[in-house]
């Protein structure tokens, strides 16, 4: 009987609550938890191991402002997939964090204070075909400390994650990274280099180069003397730009900044022509670049620096010559993708590096170190004489031969580095100097360098466009964006290396897009024909309506020519109409395809459960009507 | 167990035998199918996506559902109530769990019929492209949940009333709030009035955000809990409505 009142008790409206709250408590208990399945061949939700170590490192909440324009009109169609994969790896990002990342999606509708928060985040507005502007950018903030990301291009679609990351590991880390910048070259600017400037009297006091001004947006970049000194302990990055004439001491400094953890970029020359300083005039009047290279430091880690400039007639495009003619000049490489590193986080994005007169990096690593190639000629390439390279780019190509090797032009170099100085410091044991830390003579932990084998392609010349009445500076190529690249990687985090570039969402119709590209194929010469064709018609009526015109309704048009007259008219007529045809001819293919699956897709299945239904239907009756 | 399981079994059995034998079952196949492919490949802009994947497929499915699966379930048990059934099949040596269970496996099975015979859109996807299928799966799979979380819905009703169209509305209405109560225009407007918590409190009730999961190939615990949830509330509270009947 007790059990029995126990039921009704359950079974009532009362334990129908109890069973809500009971199963609303248990989807409540499991709301943090994180067991799940990532079922996409890419892993396409699985955070890389950098990034978790980072967000695991958050102590405190970071603000994530996602500013993405909504709405129909306001937002281009093929970006919507691309908003949908940022939401789902901010997601992601949250998640990941436990929840000290905040995100809040801001839709900057115009003239609103969406908006005006969006500007004031530095968030920038990208043109809409009618005019107005749409947003998709995300700025990260952890009081003070701000970083933003004015716009995801989905062109860096498969670098978001670490782009991402990047943005929280900058907001973590209270103060900036310091990068050291050595170079006999002006490239601090002016007031850098005192002596200089009273050497040179009259010069104005020059501004750095571009690549320092936008560095210094991210980072203290602060000049290092190539003197021999100990490198400064806070300096984290250091470029060493052109170190031509360097000593063994300097070289020394350098080794021992590796050693203990410091992460080098080397720009070496075979022939820089920006080294204007040094350039004196010889009596032919003409100026030759200057060469460098790190002689001690590149035979410890295994490299071979010949003073000659790599030529590449795939790279090579024309200049403006000595009399002004355009001209092909094989040493001045435009390096494209096919010279770049795809792999790699810091070449993945970059498209296009000018390197005028380059070197090439050859050898094989020592024990312990591993050369990983990030720009490289390609087959058609020679090593040439600098001057050569220079002066007669004509002979260069007349002489050329293909060498039929790949000429690294840029490497990073990881692993655990070893002193160049077995000896210890080759300037000796100076007494006078401050007892510093022991020499090392190999590293506690790897390491990373990175090795250039040009150093022009940093000048202004080679970088930047620079438009004097607007104060702006506008990239000419990608130059700028890979050194940064390499400085903020160098700098960063060390997580971030390990934060990887992802794979792409997007998986087009290949099929389509193949028949598309047939199509275009074959079609294109009927249609530049039909094009010709028109405008010949075109000619020959036009001439006729002249003569028509200068003998004024005197003479009348003979039969004949009123007859040609009929015909081109008739003619272009008729070619007008191929032409039309034919470029709808183009989509055909694709047109018929898509018309033919859409059908079979909606009707065939359904046609075919009628089918057997009926069939079975009349099975049935037949049975029960012999029965 | 294993007893009450073949009870379970049996009752299913009966029921699906019994939908394909009256046309009912054909003419809802055909429909469901022509409506998927009319939304996918119409409305759903299947080729101006040009992308090798289903979601102008699944996006549908949230809505779709929203009247096909009551339509399949309102006469589960709205019709032994009107015919009088009832009371027999509940007299019958079974527990009123088990006749509940057996018949919405026999529905929910019947729709994933349904849903499987759309395979041809996965052809299509293949051959067009190079789709993920481990995605293709997983939205298999969160579409024959979310199909079986509207039926356990359906089934509730249907067990409330002795009229298959008053079932069919509130299962309609109880739906529309499962989507709505998530749906990002909703949310969106929400978030404009309401405080963070109420939007996102009242938004994990709904079934959009727990699809969305599946959506993009990802199987996760929490959403595999939401929909066992409502489904195990929607079946309990049926069987206390009928033993309610049978009380009375």
């Amino acid at each position: 009987m007790k059990s029995s009142k126990l039921q009704t008790l359950l079974f009532s409206a009362a334990g129908v609550l109890f069973v809500f709250i009971a199963l609303v408590g248990l989807n409540l208990i499991f709301s943090p938890a994180r067991l799940r399945l990532d079922l996409t061949g890419d892993k396409l939700h699985t955070l890389s191991p950098g990034t978790r170590e980072i967000l695991r490192r958050l102590d405190g909440p970071v603000e994530v402002r996602f500013y993405v324009s909504q709405g129909k009109d306001r937002m281009p169609q093929a970006l919507k997939t691309y908003v949908q994969s940022v939401d789902d790896l901010l997601a992601e990002f949250r998640a990941e964090s436990g929840n000290k990342i905040e995100i809040r999606k801001i839709d900057p509708e115009p003239d609103s204070e969406a908006e005006d928060s969006a500007r004031l985040d530095g968030v920038q507005g990208q043109p809409l075909p009618n005019g107005e502007e749409f947003y998709l950018g995300i700025a990260v903030e952890n009081p003070p400390d701000k970083a933003v990301l004015p716009f995801l291009a989905p062109q860096r679609e498969k670098l978001l994650e670490y782009d991402l990351a990047r943005a929280v590991s900058q907001v973590l880390s209270t103060n900036r990274p310091v990068v050291g910048v050595m170079s006999p070259l002006p490239v601090m600017g002016g007031a850098m280099n005192p002596m200089m400037m009273m050497q040179m009297g009259r010069q104005q006091q020059s501004e750095p180069w571009v690549f320092v001004s936008e560095l210094r947006r991210d980072f203290d970049v602060r000049s290092v003397p190539m003197d021999g000194t100990p490198v400064d302990s806070d300096i984290r990055v250091l470029m060493v730009i052109h170190p031509r004439d360097i000593s063994d001491a300097a070289q020394f400094a350098l080794d021992q900044f590796v050693l203990r953890g410091g992460k080098l970029m080397v720009f070496v020359d075979p022939l820089c022509i920006s080294d204007v300083q040094r350039q004196q005039p010889n009596p032919m009047g003409l100026n030759f670049g200057t060469s460098s290279s790190l002689p001690k430091l590149f035979q410890a880690w295994g490299f071979d620096f010949p003073a000659q400039v790599v030529a590449d007639t795939q790279f090579m495009r024309e200049l403006g010559g000595r009399d002004g003619r355009p001209q092909p000049v094989p040493g001045f490489l435009f390096v494209n993708a096919s010279g770049i590193d795809q792999s790699s986080v810091v070449t993945a994005q970059v498209d296009d590096v000018w390197m005028p007169f380059p070197g090439a990096l050859q050898g094989t690593a020592a024990a312990g170190l591993k050369a990983e190639p990030l720009l490289f000629s390609t087959k058609d390439s020679q090593l040439v004489d600098g001057i050569t390279a220079q002066l007669n780019p004509e002979k260069v190509l007349q002489d050329f031969r293909p060498s039929g090797v790949v000429y690294n032009l840029a490497v990073r170099l990881g692993g655990r580095f070893k002193t160049a100085f077995p000896d210890g410091n080759p300037s000796g044991s100076d007494t006078n100097a401050p007892a510093g830390p022991a020499d090392l003579k190999e590293a506690s932990s790897d390491n990373v360098v990175y090795v250039f084998g040009d150093a022009d392609m940093l000048a202004n010349n080679f970088t930047v466009q620079i438009n004097q009445m607007m104060r702006i500076a506008m990239p000419l190529n990608a130059n700028l964006s890979l050194v940064q690249n390499v400085v903020e990687q160098a700098a960063g985090d060390a997580s971030l290396v390990g934060a990887r570039s992802r794979a792409s969402v997007r998986r087009p119709f290949t099929v389509v897009r193949e028949m598309e590209s047939r199509a275009r194929n074959a079609y294109q010469n009927k249609i530049a024909e039909l094009d010709r064709k028109l405008q010949d018609l075109q000619g020959e009526l036009s001439k006729i309506q002249v003569r028509q015109e200068g003998e004024t309704a005197r003479v009348i048009l003979s039969p004949e020519q009123q007859q040609a007259l009929k015909n081109y008219t008739a003619q272009q007529a008729e070619t007008r109409k191929e032409l039309r045809n034919t470029r709808r001819n183009l989509r055909q293919d694709v047109d018929s395809l898509e018309n033919r699956l859409k059908w079979v897709n909606i009707a065939a299945m359904p046609v075919l459960v009628s089918v057997v239904g009926i069939a079975l239907a009349v099975v049935r009756r037949r049975r029960m009507a012999a029965r | 167990m294993s007893e009450s399981l073949r009870n379970v079994w049996t009752i299913a059995k009966r029921e699906l035998v019994g939908y394909f034998n009256s046309p009912v079952a054909y003419v809802f196949i055909v429909i469901f199918l022509l409506l998927n492919g009319f939304f996918t490949f119409m409305l759903g802009n299947y080729f101006l996506r040009g992308e090798a994947n289903l979601n102008a497929f699944l996006m549908w499915h949230p809505w779709l559902y929203l009247f096909l699966v009551p339509a399949a379930g309102m006469r589960l048990w709205a019709e032994e109530r009107r015919v009088g059934t009832l009371e027999l099949l509940l007299t019958m040596p079974i527990a009123a769990w088990q006749a509940i269970l057996g018949k919405f496996v026999a529905c929910w099975a019947f729709i994933a019929l349904a849903l499987f015979l759309t395979f041809p859109v996965v052809i299509t996807t293949m051959y067009l492209g190079d789709p993920d299928v481990g995605m293709m799966w997983t939205g298999y799979l969160g579409s024959v949940l979310l199909a079986g979380a509207y039926l356990s819905v359906t089934v509730m009703t249907s067990a409330m009333t002795r009229n298959q169209v008053i079932s069919f509305i509130l299962s309609v209405v109880i739906c529309f709030f499962l989507i709505l109560a998530g749906w990002e225009p909703v949310t969106d407007l929400m978030v404009r009035w309401a405080p963070e918590w109420l939007v996102s409190t009242v938004a994990s009730f709904s079934v959009m955000p727990h699809f969305a999961g599946f959506q993009r190939g990802v199987v996760d615990i929490r959403d595999l809990l939401f929909f066992g949830s409502v489904i195990t509330f929607c079946l309990f509270a049926t069987s206390v409505v009928l033993r309610g009947l049978r009380a009375a």
